[in-house]
């Protein structure tokens, strides 16, 4: 088990190398560059460019520029914007943001989700069970800025329960409006999932034996078929988790929330590669860290999992 | 609640068979029509005593146990006829919540895959102990002390050290020995065992058979076998009911059956066993297969594959149970003929 887990985190390293050196490339290969981005065709002050141009090493070749932005990663220093903010500053910024947007739309994922999934797999064929295989199919349908705009006017702008957009609110209520749309497809999927496996685990020949021993439904339900029918559950959540972070550019666009998809947007538009790189990094070391707790959280759902 | 209690609680003086079943039959709603499963199928058994229901796969035999413990689900399936009395007691159309007190503690019953039928995900140990939390309310450490106990009793080695272990971490036979603790620590005065030896090997199931009838002997359990192996039943059980597309074929003890069997499907059955003084190119068996539940043929079900069928085993009624001896019924045209020729080859 400490072996297996050296060993992951081991593997995290030239998968590190080997997706900043992929998102260095694509930033280079976009088509224009930043001196253009900034001067906006304009006629710009030479002697500012000639500056921009040395603070970023904009005339070295590609994997110059690429190593010494790495070097410069593992000495602490992630760069600089154009506009001359630390990268670290804009992380420090935007990631709790977006972490609290995540958090936010991953609750109602999972428990809503699960909650509704228990209901309906109990309830099969039953009035609920048709009204939410509509309503799921319809929420997996609605492109999401449909949605968005939708939940917007009603609840933000028509009845005004919740703030329409920003975050001057604060958590919970500026990102309860976006947290339902961002979670909306995934909610469905993790409702039908949850049903689905459910009914499976249902049919089988444990739970038969669960009745015989004069079990009560409850238990049956809780130590029989929940906890047999959480792995599917688990892998798909661990999955949408690492998703989440990576922000919503339409979720946060639509809510004008100042969330990493909103930042990345933005720098991908303006060429600031160690922006853009510093936080697919960020992202992709997030998403591995979540990959390797679902493998763990794997072997205590089931005994038969075991780590070599 | 004591144990002592609940355990005697309207048992009292009961001086009946322990479990009669009348008349009963089960039936399932499917999608191609109504399933009968069980049409008619009567029994009795006593305190401490063994009967074996014998049947091939789709003969009902599972069902009628299964409706017995109140674990079929229904819908689809329904008992729209017939009674199940446990000491008097009407079980059938009894409600959920009372027949869940029965269960695990009055009936108890062992199934035939132990591997699926233990949770995959909790510890042998807990999903023993849990009947004791549940049904005595013993504390946590009281409950496993109990359940280390019944794991001796069955003969697991080193209980106390495996109790923590997983299914798939042991044999089938300790696996069917856990199942086997289980479903007596409650002491039930009626255990349904359904194929508990199928999936095993053939030394261990003379040892878990052995084991059944021990713990028998011990606590004057009846115990209903169910099984399509009539070897195993020779052993333990003292009377049969041989079991056809849900209908009784024939009933008797053991030493009337194996002996003169009245029907042409038992003798069927009893040909089909290998026997060790014999040697055979090709073991007899029943040609054909069991009827699709869906469409019984009519009058007797099984003159499509019966050796002695004529004209009228294939016309309706199907034939009634005869008396072929004292407490031995048959249901065939010619179970008096079949009967008195006493013995096998038809």
């Amino acid at each position: 088990m400490g072996r297996y887990f050296v060993r992951r985190l081991l593997q995290m390293i030239p998968v590190f190398f080997g997706t900043t050196f992929l998102i260095y490339a694509l930033m280079f290969a976009l088509p224009g560059n930043p001196i253009d981005t900034l001067s906006r065709g304009k006629p710009r002050n030479p002697a500012y460019l000639q500056y921009i141009i040395d603070q970023f090493n904009l005339n070295d070749p590609f994997i110059v520029q690429y190593f010494k932005y790495i070097g410069g990663i593992f000495t602490g220093n992630f760069g600089k914007t154009f506009n001359n903010v630390s990268v670290i500053d804009i992380f420090m910024q935007r990631i709790p943001v977006t972490l609290q947007l995540a958090a936010t739309a991953f609750v109602i994922e999972l428990v809503l989700g699960i909650a509704l999934g228990i209901w309906t797999a109990l309830r099969k064929g039953g009035p609920f069970d048709h009204l939410s295989l509509l309503a799921t199919l319809l929420l997996i349908a609605t492109p999401i800025f449909v949605l968005g705009y939708v939940v917007q006017w009603l609840f933000g702008v028509k009845l005004g329960w919740l703030p329409p957009a920003g975050i001057q609110a604060g958590w919970p209520t500026s990102y309860i409006l976006p947290g339902f749309v961002l979670a909306s497809a995934s909610f469905a999927f993790v409702l039908r999932l949850t049903r689905q496996s459910l009914l499976e685990v249902f049919g089988s020949d444990y739970v038969r034996a669960a009745r015989a021993k004069g079990l009560p439904a409850w238990t049956i339900l809780r130590k029989y078929s929940l906890r047999n029918s959480l792995i599917p559950i688990v892998t798909f959540l661990g999955a949408d988790f690492a998703a989440l972070m990576g922000g919503a550019v339409i979720t946060e666009g639509i809510f004008n929330i100042p969330g990493i998809g909103q930042q990345l947007y933005q720098s991908i538009r303006l060429h600031e590669s160690v922006v853009v790189v510093g936080l697919v990094t960020v992202l992709i070391v997030a998403y591995l860290i979540m990959n390797l707790l679902v493998d763990l959280l794997y072997g205590v759902l089931d005994p038969r999992i075991r780590y070599e | 609640m004591s144990r002592a209690v609940r355990k005697t609680a309207g048992a009292e003086g009961w001086t009946g068979p322990l479990l009669s079943v009348e008349d009963l039959n089960v039936q399932f709603k499917t999608r191609d029509g109504l399933v009968r499963a069980v049409n008619g199928v009567s029994f009795e058994l006593n305190a401490g005593e063994t009967i074996a229901i014998l049947g091939e796969s789709g003969s009902g035999k599972s069902v009628t146990a299964q409706a017995v413990m109140g674990i079929l689900d229904m819908p689809p399936a329904s008992i729209p006829k017939g009674s199940i009395r446990l000491k008097g007691r009407e079980l059938v159309g009894l409600s959920e919540k009372d027949y869940r007190e029965i269960r695990g503690t009055q009936i108890a019953m062992i199934f035939q895959d132990a591997l699926s039928s233990l949770n995959p995900v909790i510890s042998v140990g807990e999903q023993i102990a849990e009947m004791y939390r549940l049904h005595d309310g013993l504390s946590r450490s009281d409950a496993k002390t109990a359940a280390i106990d019944v794991m001796q009793r069955v003969r697991i080695p080193a209980a106390a050290q495996r109790f923590g272990d997983y299914p798939h971490q042991f044999s089938g036979g300790m696996r069917q020995r856990i199942m086997i603790a289980m479903m007596i620590s409650q002491r039930p005065q009626l255990l349904i065992a359904d194929e508990p030896t199928t999936a095993l090997d053939v030394t261990v199931q003379a040892q878990v058979m052995e084991l059944l009838a021990e713990l028998q002997r011990d606590s004057d359990m009846g115990l209903i076998l169910i099984t399509h192996d009539l070897g195993v039943v020779a052993d333990v059980a003292q009377r049969i009911t041989v079991m056809y597309a849900g209908r009784t074929m024939e009933q008797g003890t053991v030493d009337e059956i194996y002996d003169q069997p009245a029907n042409p499907y038992t003798i069927g059955l009893l040909e089909s066993i290998p026997k060790l003084a014999e040697t055979v190119e090709r073991l007899p068996a029943i040609r054909g297969l069991p009827p699709n539940l869906l469409q019984v043929p009519p009058g007797c079900p099984f003159h499509p594959r019966c050796p002695l069928a004529q004209d009228v085993c294939r016309r309706d009624p199907r034939p009634p149970l005869e008396t072929v001896s004292e407490g031995h019924v048959s249901s065939c045209w010619f179970a008096k003929e079949v009967h008195a020729r006493g013995g096998l080859r038809v």
